[in-house]
This record gives C-alpha cells, sequence and structure tokens, in this order.
C-alpha cells in the first residue's frame, strides 16, 4: 500500500473487499468538510462564550442593584 | 429454530484508509445492525465520530445526539449522520471505540431511522460515549452504507465492522 489514501468496499454479495484509491475530487471534499466543521464549531464556541459573557454581566449589574447572589442567579435561571 | 440474525459481511482493516463501504446490500431483511470497533488518527483529541452515508447521498439526513465528554454532557443536531464514535490519536494505544447502530426496516419506502450508541473508552483519563437518533428521509432502499471519519481523518488498521442482517419472520 502506497501513500495513496485508499477506501475499502465490501461487497456484500461476493464477499469482495477491494482497496480503492480515493479521487482528487473526494480528497478535495474530506479537506472541505474539515474545513467546514471547524468553522462551524470557532462559531459554536464564540456564541457560547458571547452568551456567558452576557450573563456574568448580567449577573454583576443585579448584584450591583443590590440583590444577592441567589436572588440574582434565580432570576437568570444560573 | 429459524435463524433471524445473520453477519452479511464483516472486515478488518489491515492498512490504514479513508472509509469503509458495505455495497451490494441484499433487500431480503427486515432490520440491520452495524457493529463498529474502530480507531482513527485525528490529531489532538481522544475521540471521533463515525459518519455514515447510505447509497452515497448526504441529503436529508438528520443526526440529534447526547454526548458526554464525561465531564458535561451536550446535545447537538446536525443534517449529517454522526452515529457514533472511534478512539483517536491521543487515546490510550490499541484501544478501539464502539459503535452500534440499529437501522429499522432499511429495505422500506418509509424513511430510515436508526438508533445508536458509541464509546471512546480511553482506558485512563477522559473518554467519551455517544446516544444518538439518526433518520435518512429517501424512499429507497438501503444498498450500501459508508462509515468514515466525521474529521476526515483515517480509519487505523485492525479497525472492525461487521453487517447484520435481522429478520422478523420465524
Amino acid at each position: 500500500m502506497t501513500n495513496t489514501l485508499h477506501k475499502l468496499v465490501v461487497n456484500c454479495e461476493t464477499g469482495e473487499q477491494t482497496y480503492v484509491p480515493l479521487t482528487a475530487e473526494e480528497i478535495a471534499k474530506r479537506e472541505a468538510d474539515e474545513i467546514a466543521f471547524l468553522e462551524a464549531q470557532a462559531q459554536r464556541e464564540a456564541e457560547a462564550q458571547a452568551k456567558a459573557e452576557a450573563k456574568a454581566s448580567a449577573l454583576a449589574k443585579l448584584a450591583a442593584l443590590g440583590l444577592t447572589e441567589e436572588e440574582a442567579n434565580a432570576i437568570a435561571g444560573a | 429454530m429459524a435463524i433471524t440474525f445473520i453477519a452479511i459481511a464483516t472486515t478488518e482493516l489491515t492498512s490504514g484508509a479513508a472509509s469503509i463501504t458495505f455495497s451490494s446490500i441484499p433487500a431480503t431483511y427486515t432490520d440491520l445492525y452495524l457493529v463498529i470497533s474502530g480507531r482513527t488518527n485525528r490529531s489532538g483529541a481522544i475521540q471521533d465520530n463515525i459518519q455514515l452515508i447510505y447509497n452515497g447521498s448526504t441529503s436529508s439526513q438528520a443526526d440529534r445526539r447526547i454526548f458526554s465528554d464525561m465531564s458535561s454532557i451536550a446535545s447537538f443536531t446536525d443534517a449529517l449522520l454522526y452515529p457514533g464514535l472511534t478512539t483517536a490519536n491521543s487515546a490510550t494505544g490499541s484501544v478501539f471505540g464502539s459503535t452500534m447502530v440499529y437501522i429499522t426496516n432499511y429495505a422500506t419506502s418509509n424513511s430510515k431511522v436508526s438508533v445508536s450508541q458509541g464509546t471512546a473508552e480511553n482506558n485512563a483519563s477522559g473518554g467519551a460515549m455517544n446516544l444518538g437518533v439518526e433518520s435518512w428521509a429517501n424512499s429507497a432502499a438501503i444498498t450500501s452504507i459508508q462509515i468514515s471519519s466525521r474529521h476526515s481523518a483515517t480509519l487505523q488498521p485492525s479497525t472492525t465492522a461487521t453487517l447484520y442482517g435481522i429478520k422478523n419472520t420465524v
């Protein structure tokens, strides 16, 4: 087996198992899929971070108004 | 007693591969049961997600999962099928993840629904588990199943996959 990436195809009718080299298109799609995943993951993490920061800011403002931590958390659903 | 649970095909990788595909799946069973013992070379991670593609199509797929990395639990929804886990590069050597996928009524014209569970046992600190439901809204019978890494990593040697057919008749 060379460094060329392969896929294994198992034919359920014949039992034949064949390693087939990936096409250039298949290799490009794998790379694009991983880039898309990383971009989506970064967006999810950014949204979660923004949400956490907004919540912390809200709790701080409630504390400044004189609410106890327990009361602030009750309002924020924490 | 009639045999109702039959191994249709099984394979073990002797070298790394981008994917494993079971092709020419006969339509003579009621359900399919896929069992995978897998490891990928995804870098910097203990676990990797398995991706399934039926009949070469990634359209009309839906996936809902509850995932835990053993320190927290999260839920995910995707428009692709990620029904299980393998271990990955940062996992303890020679430890493989386990995944089981039960696909009901794969040869009917209804949507193909499955339930899955997967683990990436690390035999050390860390690890992960995944419980999911998946569907493919397509009227065609499932005739091929491609197994690959969600992260486009390479399935490692000694990864095994077995496809069982289950009949509801006795």
